[in-house]
């Protein structure tokens, strides 16, 4: 299995660099989104790269709770997001109605069960290692808990992290034939073109929450900023539009 | 008066300055950085140059959506229109809005420690919408 980066110190004395830190293995390879979409070179077989994304992606989903090294992971499923985003966007001045009609649409199409096993929670491109055109590492698991796979599956087909292709529904680097078929190989989970659809607009949901939160940063004065500027006007609007394809035809 | 040329013409002369005397100038690290500069400049140019034309064309569809006579409006009271009829899409609650606004006056956070930037795309510090327990990002 590629690794996550493994972690050998963590160090919460801020006297050492002025703030906790840890000291972590270190792993070959490229991670920026716009750079591994983009060049053939980096990534030659963009097929065999989807498949090796999707292999890990099923073998994470194999960890299910209980389990005794991840009792501090907290359970987060559809209608958990869905209270979640309600809630944050009830405590911001301005109406956003496609925002609403998103949440509650997922609201009537959430699944009446759902599985639960470890997640991600933001295993996308830019958040792996790409190293002579294979997977090399996975990172940023700060987000991981265990909540429903096909959260996992719709974040990485998002359209909001495709960056140089975003004509290319797997993370901007490969059609969803590839990763799809390798991942309920090694999972033994279908993935239906309705899961597909509704974790997609529930990806858009959870990015445009975060682009909102980073624009209120912004703008309320707490953390003025140029990137969380553009954020505001950027992202939201094209998420929202995002939103009224996916929902459309549903 | 003093105002030519208008604040648009002035940013589209001071954007086409800094990309082609001052971007190629920068240190690859501060790359990124002078492209968002040039992106915001952009972005500002066209609002001003769009005028109420947006909000105009925004109003006349959310006024057909809810099944009302087209009414005009300008400045201010053509944003409070605006800001009315997606309230009322979202089936927000005015009394709501209002205690809202109340409470955010009253407490603006002084969340220091928070400090999260996205950068390319991560959704960093999003502490409001982390599932409860989850460990912070340093």
């Amino acid at each position: 299995m590629r690794r996550a980066r493994y972690g050998f110190v963590l160090c919460e004395d801020p006297a050492v660099i002025g703030r906790p830190f840890f000291i972590m293995e270190r792993l070959p390879g490229v991670a920026a989104g716009h750079k591994v979409t983009r060049g053939s070179d980096l990534v030659p077989d963009r097929a065999r790269l989807a498949r090796e994304l999707a292999a890990n992606l099923a073998r994470l989903h194999q960890i299910k709770p209980p389990h005794p090294c991840l009792a501090f992971l907290k359970t987060t499923l559809a209608r958990d997001n869905i209270a979640h985003y309600r809630a944050y966007l009830d405590t911001l001045p301005e109406p956003h109605p496609v925002l609403e009609w998103a949440l509650r649409w997922c609201e009537i199409n959430a699944a009446a069960r759902e599985e639960v096993t470890f997640i991600h929670r933001d295993y996308r491109t830019g958040n792996y290692l790409v190293h002579h055109g294979h997977l090399a590492g996975v990172l940023d698991w700060e987000f991981a808990g265990f909540g429903n796979p096909l959260e996992d599956v719709g974040w990485i087909f998002a359209k909001c992290w495709r960056f140089a292709r975003p004509d290319l529904p797997v993370g901007g680097i490969a059609n969803p034939g590839d990763f799809l078929g390798e991942y309920e190989r090694v999972s033994g989970r279908k993935v239906t073109e309705r899961d597909l659809v509704y974790w997609q607009v529930m990806a858009h949901l959870r990015w445009a929450m975060i682009a909102l939160q980073q624009t209120e940063r912004h703008t309320s004065g707490i953390e003025p900023s140029l990137e969380l500027a553009l954020t505001g006007r950027h992202i939201v609007g094209s998420l929202e539009h995002e939103i009224l394809n996916l929902t459309r035809a549903a | 008066m003093n105002n030519r040329p208008d604040g648009a013409n002035l940013l589209a002369i001071a954007r086409e300055t800094f990309i082609e005397q001052v971007l190629p100038a920068l240190p690859e690290r501060l790359r990124y950085t002078g492209l968002m500069i040039a992106n915001a400049m952009a972005i500002a140019r066209r609002e001003i140059e769009a005028g109420e034309v947006p909000a105009q064309q925004e109003l006349e569809r959310l006024q057909q959506l809810c099944a009302e006579r087209l009414q005009e409006f300008s400045g201010g009271a053509l944003y409070a229109a605006l800001i009315g009829y997606n309230r009322r899409l979202a089936r927000d609650d005015p009394r709501r809005a209002v205690r809202r606004a109340r409470t955010r006056c009253a407490a603006r956070p002084s969340d220091q420690n928070n400090r999260g930037q996205a950068r390319d795309g991560q959704p960093q510090g999003a502490q409001a919408l982390r599932p409860a327990g989850c460990a912070r990002p340093q």
